[in-house]
């Protein structure tokens, strides 16, 4: 079978400097060098290179008599249900999030509370802010002590609202910080009450003396 | 909203710059770069449909690095050696003791420097990788060294290949 030479879409460009490299200026086991700003690169082109993705551009179809449509518009043709509600979308309305195909509605319901994992760009965890409280204070206690009941208390309320949060897209919630937090916050707090007995203690006995 | 769990694998290296800790997940569809300030996760996805070329540059990092923790901790090493030998040279003054505790301090500095020079200089030579898509490069923010970007471009490149199909090669176009 006669095979077809690669079509170049293009010219590569060193991720450093910009200048052109070719398409073939890169090997994956050998370093080649950038010829205008002479740093090493090593790496590969993947078939998206000569034939990149087709556009995502939507076309939509008029429905036929009898087609089942599109739920947001009645005149187009029904190309898939949503994934989340299942009703019909055309080509429009269908919103690809990672594997899934979303209808708008269920898209904005998901940006609002952070429901789906796939679009989400940042999280704070819950779980590691309550185990941060928990340490750092502990550490810290001979300077900080007049804190501690403060820290340690913020320590507990963060273990317990985060408890149900959602903790990090690869981690998970880490549910052994919070519990860590939790522990180290109500060790924080008992040493502040211990502190602060001892120091009413001694003063009850020298004014007593 | 039902929301199926997603599943990640981890790619081996790590990075650590200004902009926190950085680190590569493999998804089922994309690849996920995980950069981490203390509490604060934050997200970049890379589709591997879109991904055209995956680049190891190499970098000067591990020179840099290792001039300045050799540096800050000969430095260091070189006031605890003074104070050390102040206190040994006039060791029948009584003042010559305060000149152990900062020959401790200093010592210890120096020590916790020389670690780091030889983890710096263990960890092999330093890189950075970038992923090209249709917007452009994107420099990762893992891994940064060398051996580790090697690991991980052979992974990456195995499952971006399994998503588009073999790249054509110049081999190939010869009949």
């Amino acid at each position: 079978m006669p095979t077809v030479a690669p079509v170049e879409s293009g010219s590569l460009t060193c991720p450093a400097c910009g200048a052109a490299l070719g398409p073939y200026g890169l090997d994956a086991t050998q370093e080649a060098v950038c010829p205008a700003c002479r740093v090493g690169l090593r790496g590969q082109l993947f078939r998206a290179w000569w034939t990149p993705p087709a556009s995502g551009l939507a076309t939509f179809e008029r429905a036929m008599e009898g087609e089942a449509v599109c739920f947001f518009h009645p005149s187009n043709r029904a190309a898939l249900p949503c994934d989340s509600c299942g009703r019909f979308l055309c080509s429009v309305c269908d919103l690809p999030v990672g594997s899934r195909h979303l209808c708008p509605v269920c898209l904005s319901k998901g940006l609002g509370k952070e429901k789906l994992p796939e679009i989400i760009s940042r999280r704070i965890l819950w779980s590691r802010t309550a185990l941060w409280l928990g340490v750092v204070p502990l550490f810290l206690s001979m300077a900080l002590w007049p804190v501690l009941f403060m820290s340690g208390g913020a320590a507990v309320i963060v273990a317990l609202v985060g408890w149900n949060r959602p903790g990090s897209l690869v981690r998970g919630r880490q549910r052994w910080a919070a519990v860590l937090g939790l522990v180290l916050g109500l060790l924080q707090v008992g040493l502040w009450f211990g502190v602060i007995f001892l120091v009413s203690y001694a003063n009850s006995r020298s004014h007593s003396r | 909203m039902s929301t199926p769990p997603l599943a990640y694998r981890k790619i081996p290296g790590g990075g650590l710059s200004w902009k926190g800790r950085g680190g590569l997940w493999l998804g089922e569809d994309h690849l996920l770069e995980v950069t981490s300030i203390v509490v604060l996760e934050q997200y970049r996805r890379f589709f591997f449909r879109e991904a055209r070329a995956f680049v190891v540059q190499r970098t000067n990092l591990r020179f840099l690095w290792s001039w300045i923790l050799g540096g800050v901790g000969a430095a260091l090493a070189l006031v605890a050696g003074s104070a050390l030998w102040v206190a040994l040279a006039n060791e029948k003054e009584d003042w010559h003791v305060a000149f152990f505790v900062p020959a401790v301090l200093f010592g210890l500095a120096s020590l916790c420097f020389l670690i780091l020079w030889v983890i710096n200089l263990s960890l092999g030579p330093s890189c950075r990788c970038h992923l090209l898509t249709s917007t452009g490069w994107h420099a990762l923010s893992a891994p940064t060294r060398l051996g580790k970007a090697e690991r991980a471009q052979v992974q990456i490149a195995a499952v971006i290949q399994t998503a588009q199909g073999p790249a054509p090669t110049a081999e190939a176009a010869t009949p």
